[in-house]
């Protein structure tokens, strides 16, 4: 095999070492096939699935409170319109087969000194306790705090549902700090499963 | 240039402006084996190198501990994952040369003590977390719940380069699932041509 398509190289017509014949031209269909199935999830899409949103606004978390990420969220974008900003938010697998990125980060300007702020990702029951897929939390040191939890090349089924829980064990404010820096969710086609 | 192959558009055979000739071809053949190698590293590879690993069970650690047997393997694309047997360091192999690698190490804990430390690294042909290391990360604890995520993108590495993992605690701690499906996690892909 020469080619990514199992033709040999060309040769000017006419040849008959290399025939333009139906065979050969499919399988440059079916290379060019393939490369938009692994690339893309299919062959009638363009581009891979992704979802960047962020929160540009602020609240007070309350001391001990599980809370979800509700409204307030901002498409940035949305390539299969999968989010869903409701009370609470969530997204939604659009595409089978595939591998996902994950990743979800908060922020606070003030975190006191050995509070715990932790935050997870959540699978199809709404349930941070038994349903998490991904977490991360940090101890406080009285000044600004960043959390990041992130599940890389994961395998999501068509209709999985995300959701984004945020816990806190004293009250701080949630929300954008220094300028541009927010809470941000991005799920992200990485190829094929 | 009117298609990135370099061909004319094409008109309806017969026709003399645009013969369907060797040259012409051969450009579309070009193309897209230049596509399967940008994004699979070779022309009959129809998906980029893949290992992601993860741990459903339990196991204490009190000081460095490298990842060795007993990691489901979520995916291996390249039967790349080496298990030696505990107590010797299981490896990931790089496939093939001319690449970007993304490597990951994450885990949890339950629950940690205050002021203790969690960290992971990830090592490049020697399991010496104190002098192979290539990726790391720290974390203080709490006494709640303890993460840790060490993630190093776009490392350029060749065809044989080995890649160990390692977690250290500065405490007895157990490590498992947390939360339902929140597992210590390894894993390390393909990230594009170098």
């Amino acid at each position: 095999m020469t080619h990514a398509t199992g033709n040999a190289t060309w040769q000017d017509y006419p040849s008959t070492a290399t025939v333009i014949n139906a065979s050969a031209l499919e399988n440059i269909e079916n290379a060019t096939d393939r490369l938009h199935v692994s690339e893309l999830g299919s062959k009638t899409r363009t581009k891979r699935s992704v979802l960047r949103a962020y929160y540009n606004s602020s609240y007070v978390h309350t001391a001990g409170a599980d809370l979800w990420q509700g409204g307030g969220w901002v498409n940035d974008y949305d390539s299969d319109a999968a989010f869903t900003v409701a009370s609470p938010s969530f997204y939604t697998c659009p595409i089978g087969g595939r591998r996902w990125d994950i990743t979800y980060k908060t922020n606070t300007g003030t975190l006191p000194i050995n509070a715990n702020f932790a935050i997870k990702i959540v699978i199809n029951t709404q349930n941070l306790f038994t349903n998490s897929i991904a977490s991360d939390n940090v101890r406080g040191t009285g000044g600004e705090a960043h959390l990041c939890a992130m599940l890389q090349s994961c395998k999501l089924n068509a209709g999985d549902k995300l959701w984004f829980g945020v816990y806190c064990s004293v009250q701080i404010t949630v929300g954008w700090i220094f300028g541009y820096v927010y809470p941000e969710i991005t799920v992200r086609d990485v190829g094929p499963a | 240039m009117t298609h990135a192959t370099g061909n004319a558009v094409w008109k309806n055979y017969p026709d003399t402006s645009t013969l369907i000739n060797a040259a012409r071809l051969n450009n579309d053949e070009t193309v897209l084996d230049n596509l399967h190698t940008r994004e699979y590293g070779g022309v009959t590879r129809t998906r980029p190198a893949l290992f992601r690993a993860y741990y459903t069970g339990s196991f204490a650690i009190n000081g460095t501990l490298y990842v060795q047997a007993g990691w489901t393997v979520d995916i291996d694309t390249d039967s790349a994952w080496t298990v030696p047997g505990a107590p010797t360091p299981s490896y990931y192999t790089i496939p093939y040369s001319g690449r970007f690698w993304d490597l990951q190490i994450s885990f949890p804990t339950t629950s940690t003590p205050v002021d203790g430390a969690m960290t992971t690294k990830i090592m490049l042909n020697t399991a010496a977390d104190q002098t192979a290391a290539i990726a790391s990360d720290s974390r203080s604890t709490n006494g709640w719940e303890g993460n840790i995520n060490c993630f190093r993108p776009c490392v350029p590495l060749v065809a044989g380069d080995k890649i160990y993992f390692s977690l250290w605690t500065s405490t007895a701690l157990t490590v498992s699932p947390t939360f339902g499906y929140w597992y210590p996690h390894i894993m390390v892909r393909d990230a594009g041509p170098v």
